[in-house]
């Protein structure tokens, strides 16, 4: 067995060390086993053999996953039997067996070849995509070729999930068993569904693998490193001690933000501060709450439109943010509409291709444009709002016609829920996302307009510095601790402020420390982030005195850099409250 | 054999859920049920050919059903697709 170590994508963090047990892969054979002509009768036995069990196990999942998930989920199983009971498919592999005396592993090797050459050459993204369904039958197929046992073990023991591509579908389905280790995936990013649903289920996964499904083998052992994003094979001993030793102190790191997860938000002088979370899925709510997050600062309800390729009715939209309501009660949940377009594109919205996505049609821009659409969320938010805890948040707001056009239509929904007698929280906060540099300067008009506001750092940030951070060439020039930057940011902070308007920060620089520091030096109390970050920045704040604190920034913002700035508040802090930055190894 | 042309005008076309619909319907009657577009003719109650004719919204094809239920197929099959897979869009 083979020791080598793969480079991916940290997306979920944690370590785990297991078994490989490949889902899909690539295994199809390139070599053709010949037979002799009389095995031949055999062989087509042993392939309606292992169909038979695909059929077994398709039907079986597919009436969990419909129990367990709901039929939109069990839909593609259904595809799937339907796939596999295909005249002309039984008939290729029948032909190809008879006609060139072959063993059926050949067969399902010469079926995936044509129906991957079909499909991609499909112009439709789409159907294109299909591929991975037919690919996933004859796998299935495949696998039931080799043992009969597969599927005990299949279900039953501890493993290291390591596959090619996971659909979300599937990323569900075997997540929810709760035997999965850890994922190693050789395709996907950072906000993949399946990257998120390791997170929310705190399951160690490393994305972005390349070929990490067939560099490996069944039974091989795995460390899966989602913390740095390192994937090692069959270890040996010395390195299995080494990542044994790692896994306890990340465990123990976690158990002690655990702890904190549990201390009261206050500042060593009792100023109360609020850690909020930014969340995608409704699954990540009681994460978000164990972590100590004292409500849901952002909800992205991107995902709702990704879940399926037909666009979300009211019905989709409410009962995702109800359950998110019900969950989150008391603590308050603030839900974004959608941030659609620009880079996140799907087909069924119809957005054409832009020359320049950051700059165009998207987020509320998109949802005045397709009113209908925006409509029908906003009436699901308004339905879920009984609880009295649900706020709307509006993202990319460049101007305050923008604001007005978007309560001229909530005013109209409110009236249409009125006469269908209806109930709602009359009284639900509308606010808007500071990204856009033109909002932050007139945020004092704005304010006006609104009951809240919330800064979205990251993209204020590349906005006004003009800077693309995913370009390597230039990401050296983002940098949130930018004098302009903080100016910016204490500027509409202090505004919020003097209106009595509540006022929240949720991009990263809420989830870094000496960010959030400064942010608190500014008069900043409610955090929102990434909810695994919530026990560090909770245990930073809880480290410091408020007055301190604001007496730094204030002598900081006379400095002229980013380093500067960065030097002397680290320096000033750290003078006082040593432990301030003391975060033990940070994920 | 009875044929007929016809526009398919749901918003994903014959995508996976509405080729589910469609072989299930299909499989129902003892017809053989055909379909061609652009000159390819697939077997209307196979869900890979179906996904492989990428009929898109839009697309036109042609139905061809042979049997001795021809008549009611056509009728049911017809009605799925001027229905729009009864989705809601």
């Amino acid at each position: 067995m083979d020791y080598f170590r793969l480079r991916g994508i940290g997306v979920s963090p944690g370590i785990a060390i297991g078994e490989v047990l490949l889902t899909e892969g690539v295994i199809f054979t390139d070599r053709k086993e010949r037979i002799a002509p009389p095995q031949v009768e055999g062989e087509l036995r042993r392939l309606k053999k292992a169909i038979e069990r695909t059929r077994g196990q398709l039907t079986r999942i597919k009436e969990q996953i419909k129990e367990k998930m709901g039929e939109e989920y069990s839909f593609i199983f259904e595809a799937h039997l339907l796939i596999l009971e295909g005249k002309s498919l039984h008939s290729d592999f029948e032909r190809i067996i008879k006609g060139e005396n072959c063993r059926a592993e050949w067969a399902l090797s010469r079926a995936y070849d044509k129906y991957k050459k079909l499909f991609e050459s499909l112009s439709d993204e789409y159907f294109r995509e299909r591929k991975s369904d037919i690919t996933d039958v004859l796998a299935r197929i495949y696998r039931n070729l080799e043992s009969v046992d597969q599927k005990k073990e299949d279900e039953g023991k501890e493993k290291i999930l390591v596959s090619h591509e996971l659909l979300p579908s599937e990323a569900a389905v075997k997540l929810s068993k709760g035997n999965v280790l850890a994922i190693a995936i050789d395709m996907g990013g950072q906000t993949s569904h399946t990257a998120i649903l390791a997170r929310s289920l705190n399951v160690p996964a490393v994305v972005g693998l390349h070929n990490i499904s067939q560099k490996v083998k069944n039974g091989d052992t795995l460390i899966v490193d989602g913390t740095d994003g390192e994937i090692i094979v069959n270890p040996p001993l010395a390195i299995r001690k080494e990542f044994f030793s790692k896994k306890k102190k990340y465990d123990d790191y976690r158990k002690e933000l655990r702890k904190t997860a549990k201390l009261s938000s206050l500042t060593l002088d009792e100023v109360r501060f609020i850690p909020l979370a930014n969340i995608e899925l409704p699954e990540e709510v009681d994460l978000a709450l164990s972590l100590g997050a004292e409500g849901i600062g952002l909800f992205r309800s991107e995902f709702i439109y990704l879940q399926s390729t037909s666009l979300p009715t009211e019905k989709d939209h409410f009962s995702i943010y109800s359950r998110i309501a019900k969950e989150a009660y008391p603590h308050p949940v603030y839900i974004r509409t959608v941030d659609l377009g620009g880079e996140k594109n799907l087909p069924q919205l119809k957005i054409e291709k832009e020359p320049n996505p950051a700059l165009g049609l998207r987020a509320i821009r998109f949802s005045l444009r397709d009113k209908d659409l925006f409509k029908v969320q906003l009436k699901a938010i308004l339905r879920a709002s009984l609880l009295k805890n649900v706020r709307i948040l509006i993202p990319m707001i460049t101007e305050i016609e923008e604001v007005l056009e978007v309560k001229l239509l909530f005013q109209e929904v409110k009236e249409e829920l009125k006469t269908k007698r209806i109930k709602f929280d009359e009284n639900i906060p509308l606010g808007v996302m500071i990204e856009v540099p033109a909002a932050a300067a007139i945020t004092d008009l704005l304010i006006k307009e609104v009951d809240y506001i919330s800064i979205g750092t990251n993209d204020l940030i590349q906005y006004y510095l003009a800077v693309d951070r995913s370009n390597e060439f230039v990401s050296y020039l983002y940098k949130p601790l930018h004098p302009s930057v903080l100016r910016l940011v204490k500027f509409i902070i202090e505004t919020a402020q003097r209106e009595g308007k509540e006022i929240t920060v949720c991009g990263e620089m809420a989830a870094d420390p000496l960010s959030a520091i400064v942010l608190l030096g500014f008069g900043l109390k409610k955090f929102s982030m990434n909810p695994i970050f919530i026990p560090r920045i909770k245990k930073a704040l809880r480290s410091v005195e408020y007055k301190t604190v604001k007496r730094v920034v204030q002598k900081a913002m006379t400095l002229r850099t980013a380093q500067e700035i960065e030097e002397y508040v680290i320096e000033k802090i750290l003078a006082k409250h040593p432990k301030a930055f003391l975060m033990g190894q940070v994920i | 054999m009875l044929k007929k042309k016809i526009t398919v005008k749901n918003k994903l076309g014959l995508h996976a859920r509405a080729a589910v619909k469609f072989v299930n319907l299909a499989s129902r009657f003892g017809s053989s049920v055909k379909i061609e577009k652009d000159g390819a003719e697939i077997d209307g109650k196979s869900i890979l050919g179906i996904l492989t004719l990428a009929a898109v919204q839009g697309s036109q094809i042609t139905l061809k059903v042979a049997g001795n239920d021809e008549e009611k197929a056509l009728k049911a099959l017809v009605t799925l697709i001027t229905n729009k897979f009864q989705e809601k869009e």
